[in-house]
């Protein structure tokens, strides 16, 4: 088990630096840097953005130009000062001085607010991993009840209802289900029985006291869940159909061993496995992938620092946001390995 | 089954099951009885298909829901198809165990061989965690697992095929069941690992003094095993007799062609090589009359055979046969001369094994009862 942890560690890393490198290409392929400071009189401030980014490096020069009588003649700025031009970095050397500013923690910061990227991070996502453990923990809970019942009873009443219901779920947008979320749960309700405040809030996840937090986050916490919910239940649905036609559950059953057992233990055992691993997917996805929902409830998490950063081509949190979430992903992709060889015994060994 | 020793422990009396498709029903046993005692072992041999595992499944109380199952299953004179599902499950695993033919899938990938075992100990009796492990240490000990203290903590796949079996025959035996029904132990076995599976079996057999129901398509396993045969032809039950009037006497012209398909290793090949030709018939649609008669050399067409069908009758004292030439057929040994020619034309040649050639080989009319020849 040990050395089978190791090996999926070690062919994760390279995973990790491709990303990197193509995160990397992608922002400086896609985005100018230098793009917000078109209005800006100063021709200098360009370069000294330049500089600090890492676009260019000394030595720099006052730029030369031609005036109209072929003369060669010194820019200046509006100040009168000369217009410096330095020397352009090239892309491979931008990365690797990118990557080796993050292992000493040195990253620019953040052009946007001025503060280090580190910190802007660690805040977002700790409101998103709030959303994302309740919604996974509820979202877990409903679609293994709903898709073991559905297995053990196929087309029976209720199967064919959660069939119905989850084939609903998985065709309503997010963002649709959210804005109908909070008309309902904090509008319709408080004027329907004249509340004093929501039943429900729709605004951030500050609060004091658990039940202010449970009526803070159950919106957005349906709002991810719903899609979720659905495609776990459908998955563990099929996964246990599966399962519970195996010829273990027949050697189960003639054992002696009662319906309780034979389902819930030799069948869920072995009917987790695939959605586990799905999950463990799914769940490093979500870091990066709750942009709608957080911006619907004005959550400060890594998806609205991504919106608000994207509008204000602040590259300094972008970047590191890119690569952060990239790292959740292949990180998730381990843990459902690892996952995989932890339950089922077959896998550890091989 | 003339002169039983003991009561019979169990007693199928007129067993129908039928599953209901969107094209009818599917007769999968049509009116199967038997019955096996104390220290019996009843070999149910078949082709595939022939209704061998519902049967037993149906026993056990392991079909689908679907399933429709008319008849009785007595086990020491009680009903099993008229008891609650809780009493059932009692007796599954309890008094009646079966194992299964393909030991790699039955058993639960996910769980330890030991815990499983220990886990059919615990089922039925009030012992303690440690009391279980001890008990299924000494099983796996008992059908021959070598280092069963350390092979109690490994996972099925870390078991070979022979091994997986001997596990699944512990697993059945746990709590000295009166009833062992073995569902083609072998079939999934190389040819050296099933004798030694079956050598096992009839160790435990004689110590459990189990009545065992011995399901196989191989004759070969029945030979070395079983007190008495039923073949099963498209679920019925088409001829019962104690093991050497099967082997020796044969009454049903199936069961003299499953005899035929069984290469005998004694190297005395006195009988023909040859597999019963065609396919075994639908069971949506059965032929009518006798159900084997398209594919019978000695069938009387058209005639009694495709328009009565035969019932089991006794024709000599514990044998039965649902044949209408039964009483008629030649006796074994003058249909192997008939062959003999052919059988060394096969012996001098390369060919080891059933002809791959056409099959209905022989001159049919020879075979017929004198007087029936057309
Ligand atoms: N669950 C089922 N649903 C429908 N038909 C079935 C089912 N189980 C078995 N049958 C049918 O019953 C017949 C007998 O099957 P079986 O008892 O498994 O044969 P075998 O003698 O090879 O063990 C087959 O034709 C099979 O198609
Ligand atoms: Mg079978």
């Amino acid at each position: 088990m040990v050395t089978f942890v190791i090996r999926r560690v070690a062919l994760s890393i390279p995973v990790l630096l491709v990303a990197s490198v193509l995160v990397f290409l992608f922002v400086r392929a896609t985005t100018d840097p230098l793009a917000r400071l078109a209005q800006v009189n100063d021709p200098n401030a360009k370069t000294r953005l330049a500089l600090q980014i890492g676009l260019q490096e000394e030595p720099c020069r006052p730029v030369v130009t031609t005036g109209p009588d072929g003369n060669a003649i010194e820019a200046k700025t509006p100040g009168g000062q000369p217009v410096l031009g330095c020397k352009k970095v090239p892309v491979a050397t931008q990365y690797a001085r990118y990557m080796g500013d993050l292992a000493r923690r040195e990253l620019p910061a953040s052009q946007l607010t001025g503060r280090p990227v580190s910190q802007e991070l660690r805040q977002a996502l700790g409101s998103t991993i709030q959303l994302i453990f309740w919604g996974v923990l509820v979202a877990a809970a409903i679609a293994i009840a709903c898709g073991v019942y559905s297995a053990v009873r196929q087309y029976s009443l209720l199967d064919y209802a959660f069939t119905g219901l989850t084939f609903v779920a998985l065709a309503m947008p997010p963002f649709w289900f959210g804005l109908m979320a909070i008309q309902f749960g904090s509008v319709y309700l408080r004027d329907r029985f004249n509340l004093d405040d929501p039943l429900f809030y729709s605004i951030g996840i500050e609060s004091d006291g658990p039940l202010s937090y449970a009526r803070h986050l159950a919106l957005p916490v349906a709002t991810l869940g719903v899609q979720i919910i659905a495609s776990w239940t459908r998955f563990q649905r099929s996964s246990m159909l599966d399962v519970m036609n195996a010829d273990y559950i027949r050697t189960a059953k003639a054992k002696g061993l009662s319906r309780a057992k034979v389902v819930l233990k030799h069948g869920l055992r072995n009917g987790l496995i695939p959605l586990v691993t799905v999950m463990a997917i799914d769940i490093g996805s979500l870091f990066g992938g709750l942009i709608i929902t957080e911006q619907i409830f004005s959550i400060p998490g890594m998806g609205r620092l991504f919106f608000t950063s994207l509008q204000n081509g602040d590259v300094n949190v972008l970047l590191p946001w890119l690569l952060l979430s990239a790292t959740f992903v292949i990180l998730f992709n381990l843990l459902a390995d690892v996952l995989y060889g932890a339950l089922d015994p077959r896998i550890r060994v091989s | 089954m003339a002169e039983r020793l003991s009561e019979p422990i169990l007693s199928v009396r007129d067993l129908h099951v039928s599953f209901p498709t969107d094209d009818g029903a599917v007769l999968a046993v049509d009116g199967v009885s038997f019955d096996v005692g104390e220290n019996e072992v009843l070999g149910v041999v078949g082709e595939s298909g022939s209704g061998k595992s519902v049967t037993s499944l149906a026993i056990m109380g392991l079909l689908p829901k679907r399933a429709v199952v008319t008849g009785e299953v007595l086990f020491r004179g009680v009903d099993l198809l008229t008891l609650r599902e809780r009493e059932r499950q009692e007796l599954r695993g309890g008094r009646i165990a079966m194992v299964f033919q393909d030991a790699l899938a039955a058993l639960n990938p996910v769980f330890t061989v030991g815990h499983q075992l220990a886990e059919a100990v615990r089922a039925h009796n009030e012992v303690s965690r440690q009391e279980a492990k001890s008990r299924s240490v000494e099983l796996l000990d008992i059908v021959g697992i070598p280092n069963p203290k350390a092979r109690h903590d490994q996972y099925p796949h870390e078991f070979s095929g022979g091994m997986r079996q001997r596990a699944m025959i512990a697993m059945a035996i746990a709590n000295d069941p009166d009833v062992l029904i073995a569902d083609e132990p072998t079939t999934a076995l190389d040819v050296t690992i099933q004798a030694q599976v079956l050598e096992v079996f009839e160790r435990i057999q004689e110590r459990t003094r189990s009545a065992v129901i011995l399901i196989t398509h191989d004759l070969g396993v029945v030979a070395g095993m079983a007190d008495h045969v039923l073949v099963m032809y498209a679920g019925r039950a088409v001829e019962v007799a104690e093991v050497d009037d099967i082997f020796y006497d044969s009454k049903h012209p199936y069961t003299r062609g499953l005899l035929g398909s069984l290469p005998r290793v004694d190297g005395v090949e006195t009988r023909r090589l040859v597999r019963i030709k065609g396919q075994p018939p639908s069971l949506l649609h059965p032929p009518p009359g006798c159900a084997f008669h398209p594919r019978c050399d000695h069938a009387d067409l058209p005639g009694s055979c495709n328009e009565d069908r035969p019932e089991l009758a006794e024709i000599a004292p514990g044998h039965r046969s649902a044949c209408h030439f039964a009483a008629r057929l030649p006796t074994v040994e003058a249909a192997d001369a008939e062959f003999a020619p052919l059988v060394d034309h096969l012996n001098a040649g390369s060919v080891v094994g059933p002809p791959s050639g056409p099959t209905e080989l022989g001159p049919v009319d020879t075979l017929r009862p004198p007087g029936e020849a057309g």
